[in-house]
């Protein structure tokens, strides 16, 4: 059981405390809910190199790392589609110096004008590293404008293109750092063996005498309904052709949702799974497939990906994949099958919690989901799912009328 | 008199004493057949995992791929359960299982919830001592192997990672052994068997059991393991690994259109064993082993030549490697070259300064702590301290010595280890304005 305290701050900072007296370190994690879907247009990319400058200096501490390391604390952090996670490590005699980081930076930034150059430069090469200079980098970069048209799911974390990175200014800065980066939009969670009340008192003492700000609305503009398959072609000097299907998938707030997920498990997680038993292994058409959901708040996508073997075509392989998809809509699954990838839900559940990092970064997530308590439940969630639902969900899930496809050719290399 | 809400934000908060690294006892039992498996208990875990480690590396193998191939198509049948039934029974019951290979050792790594630990026990034992290696699984390995090799073979991260063991170990020497395109392919089921039954037997063999363990649970692993390889020899025969000494310093290697230069710098170092290393390992963290290093500060958040740096020092069991890694933006290539080599130069022209020093004393006090965290990752560095002949309290020892190094210590280990001219340089991406 992952037990919980929970309070909030006059200025709405959310703090959640987790007792785990086994370990000598202790985590500190923070979400603040923003994500690269609260960008502008004509400025992706922003969210993501925002995280970056989080590490460029605090109004009273000019250096992040340098303290963190003195405490012997590691950090790092991320930032997806919906939400930026911070997180530290330290041992717990030293608990008090992540207090003191996180909440200087939740109060103002030191806004260092070389500090944005550089971040500028780190994240173009990440870029670079990432998503140009490395074969299938660019495959989502492709895939989303495909996928979504109106919501901006359309760009990716890391953004559209490179320019907009470029041409991020510090007005750009102040402004995101004020809307987005305040205590009401941000969830803490302390993790170790800690009590509530002097985290409590430490939360008071560090992050309370942070002005409230304002919670920025959460509204995006929503995709009208697909009722036409879009595909896309390219050709890159990759190995392998490659697909990339994508289907319209339920917000993560819907019951659904844990349907998707098992059925994605019944796909493609582990190797009795259907589509890596079928194409990988009987007909051998590809040398690798995925199926899986990105999972985002506002309705992600169901991925189903493979790379084929030089003898196989595009044309052979849709059609032995949409065999597959579409027998989960034609008969349904037995039993056994079903309590296969609920039991394989319940074991990455316990595994996400196995350490104190792992725990505060759940914690915090079903906080911004709507309660912590709800991680908790999501076992008791997978297990309602049926084989009923299961047919159901496949039937109006694997329409073709709703598909992506992403067909990356490999250029013919004479 | 402070006022609640207005802390004094300019100070770290006073730092409490260092909590002092706890290592277990780390107990172990004989099964009837004599083997022997460590237990590192937790009992508030919902999770048990074991390790079964064989002598079984890269470094064994006559024929390149052997290793590997071996270790993949182990559960994929025995003479009762088809490939499909053991991935079936794993998947059913949520387990992971991860298979390793490393230069000195292969094997398996289970981990279950506990609850249904025993009931896969008696497979896994099955996959250790009754593995069949059908012809077809061969084959799809192999041509899935071959797939997944082109596409890194691209990444000038991976080809360099490929070159540079070559250049430090020597291609003769079973270390520097890298996979080219043509060996694929060639394998026969037979050699496979000849390496599974040579290698996955009880010579070496040991178990590292952790997380959640009951008695019913050893009961079951004497029941099932415990009569594995009967009468089979379990000491390990000597094996020392041959290395080269390459007569080549630098390797360059251009790709056209590469938007990043993948840059390696390094040479072979002294073991854990050796009275210098607990300085040398230190002295590696300053240059390169945190996101505060002299490098890391240089290259990333001061030039933005790169989105990371670091310095590593690897261990096997018969030779060590200290070596500077990263991707720099292909623009910057020489630039970035010229700015390693200079933070190599002061490091070993200047003392380091007492505040440095003790930032990166406590920093290397916190991740010690962290990579003891928990019986899981305790079960890794003791899996670690076995392949390299060393006692696992020998951790606790270094870290002590570690805590006593002076900035004159570091100095002078710098001048001994890190010598420009003994380093290897290898460079795969934009190398226009370097000359070989």
């Amino acid at each position: 059981m992952l037990q919980f305290d929970r309070f909030t701050l006059d200025n709405g900072l959310r703090v959640l405390v987790h007792h785990d007296p086994g370990t000598p370190m202790v985590a500190m994690n923070i979400i603040y809910e923003v994500g690269s879907r609260d960008e502008e247009a004509d400025k992706t990319g922003f969210a993501h190199l925002f995280e970056h400058l989080m590490f460029g200096g605090s109004v009273n501490i000019p250096k992040y790392d340098e303290p963190l390391q003195k405490a012997g604390g590691e950090n790092n952090a991320f930032t997806n589609n919906d939400f930026t996670n911070y997180y530290i490590t330290l041992p717990k005699n030293n608990l008090e110096t992540a207090f003191w980081l996180e909440s200087d930076r939740m109060l103002s930034l030191a806004f260092n004008k070389k500090s944005l150059e550089v971040q500028r430069q780190v994240v173009v090469e990440e870029f670079k590293q990432n998503y140009l200079n490395q074969p299938y980098g660019d495959v989502y970069l492709l895939l989303k404008p495909l996928a979504y048209k109106k919501h901006p799911y359309r760009w990716n974390t890391i953004g559209k293109e490179i320019s907009h990175i470029e041409k991020a200014t510090m007005d750009d800065v102040k402004a995101f750092y004020k809307k987005y980066y305040h205590p009401s939009n941000a969830i803490l969670c302390v993790a170790g063996d800690v009590d509530t009340a002097s985290v409590k008192a430490l939360s008071e003492k560090w992050f309370g005498g942070i002005p409230k700000g304002q919670r920025p609305p959460k509204e995006y503009p929503q995709e009208s309904k697909q009722t036409k398959e879009r595909s896309k072609t390219v050709e890159r000097a990759v190995p392998q052709d490659a697909f990339y299907m994508a289907w319209p998938m339920p917000k993560r707030l819907d019951p659904d949702y844990y349907t998707c997920d098992l059925v994605s498990d019944l796909l493609s997680n582990g190797n009795s799974s259907r589509l890596f038993q079928s194409l990988v292994k009987e007909q051998e058409l590809l040398s690798e497939v995925n199926a899986y959901i990105t999972g985002d708040l506002d309705g992600g996508l169901f991925m189903v990906s493979g790379k084929l073997y030089p003898q196989s075509d595009f044309e052979m392989v849709e059609k032995a994949v949409m065999i597959e998809l579409e027998k989960l809509a034609k008969e349904a699954i037995e039993e056994e099958e079903l309590q296969k990838v609920i039991n394989k839900a319940e074991a990455n559940l316990v595994f996400s919690e196995i350490s104190v990092l792992g725990k505060a970064m759940n914690l915090c997530y079903y906080e911004m989901l709507g309660d912590a308590a709800w991680f908790q439940q999501e076992i008791v969630k997978y297990r309602a799912v049926t084989t009923q639902k299961i047919q159901q969900l496949a039937t109006s899930l694997f329409n073709t009328q709703k598909r992506n496809i992403l067909y990356y050719k490999a250029t013919s290399r004479s | 008199m402070t006022s609640y809400n207005h802390p004094d934000r300019k100070q770290i908060p006073s730092l409490g004493r260092p909590i002092s690294l706890k290592l277990p006892q780390i107990e172990s039992i004989r099964l009837d057949n004599g083997l022997q498996v460590f237990l590192i208990p937790d009992p508030t875990q919902e999770v048990t995992r074991m390790d079964f480690v064989f002598e079984a590396g890269s470094a064994r193998q006559d024929k390149k791929l052997l290793a590997a191939a071996v270790n993949q198509i182990l559960i994929e049948g025995t003479p009762r359960h088809s490939s499909l039934e053991i991935a079936g029974l794993l998947d059913f019951h949520g387990a992971y299982l991860g298979q390793f290979v490393d230069k000195d050792l292969a094997g398996l790594r289970l981990y279950s919830l506990t609850k249904y630990y025993d009931r896969l026990l008696p497979l896994m034992v099955e996959i250790l001592t009754e593995a069949i290696f059908p012809e077809e699984e061969l084959r799809i390995f192999d041509d899935r192997r071959k797939q997944e090799y082109q596409v890194n073979i691209q990444k000038v991260r991976y080809q360099a990672s490929l070159e540079f063991n070559k250049l430090l170990f020597g291609t003769h020497s079973p270390y520097g052994q890298v996979l080219e395109l043509e060996d694929f392919g060639k394998l026969k089921r037979e050699q496979l068997l000849g390496f599974y039954n040579k290698n996955y037997s009880a010579e070496g063999f040991y178990g590292i059991l952790s997380g959640k363990i009951d008695e019913s649970l050893l009961d079951k692993l004497n029941a099932t393991l415990g009569s594995a390889w009967k009468g089979q020899n379990q000491t390990v025969k000597a094996h020392k690994v041959m290395i080269e000494s390459h007569p080549q310093q630098q390797k360059l290697i251009h790709k056209t259109d590469a938007l990043q230069s993948a840059l390696r710098l390094g040479c072979l170092s002294i073991n854990k064993q050796d009275a210098d290393y607990p300085k040398f390992s230190l002295l590696n963290t300053v240059l390169g082993g945190y996101f505060g290093s002299r490098l890391m500060s240089s290259l990333r958040e001061d030039k933005g030549y790169t989105y990371g740096i670091h310095s590593v020092i690897q261990h096997f069991r018969d030779a060590s490697y200290f070596a500077i890694a990263t991707e720099v933006n292909a623009r910057h290539t020489s630039a970035a070259l010229k700015e390693i080599s200079k933070q190599i130069d002061i490091i070993r022209s200047e003392k380091i300064s007492a505040k440095e020093l003790d930032t990166v004393k406590n920093y290397v006090y916190g991740s010690v702590l962290r990579d003891f965290d928990g019986p899981f990752a305790q079960a890794d560095r003791f899996m670690k301290s076995r392949q390299l002949n060393i006692p696992f309290e020998a951790y606790k020892q270094n870290l002590d010595e570690m805590m006593q190094c002076t900035s004159e210590d570091l100095l002078m280990t710098a001048v001994k280890y890190l010598n420009p001219n003994q380093m290897k340089t290898l460079v795969v991406g934009n190398t226009t304005e370097l000359i070989e």
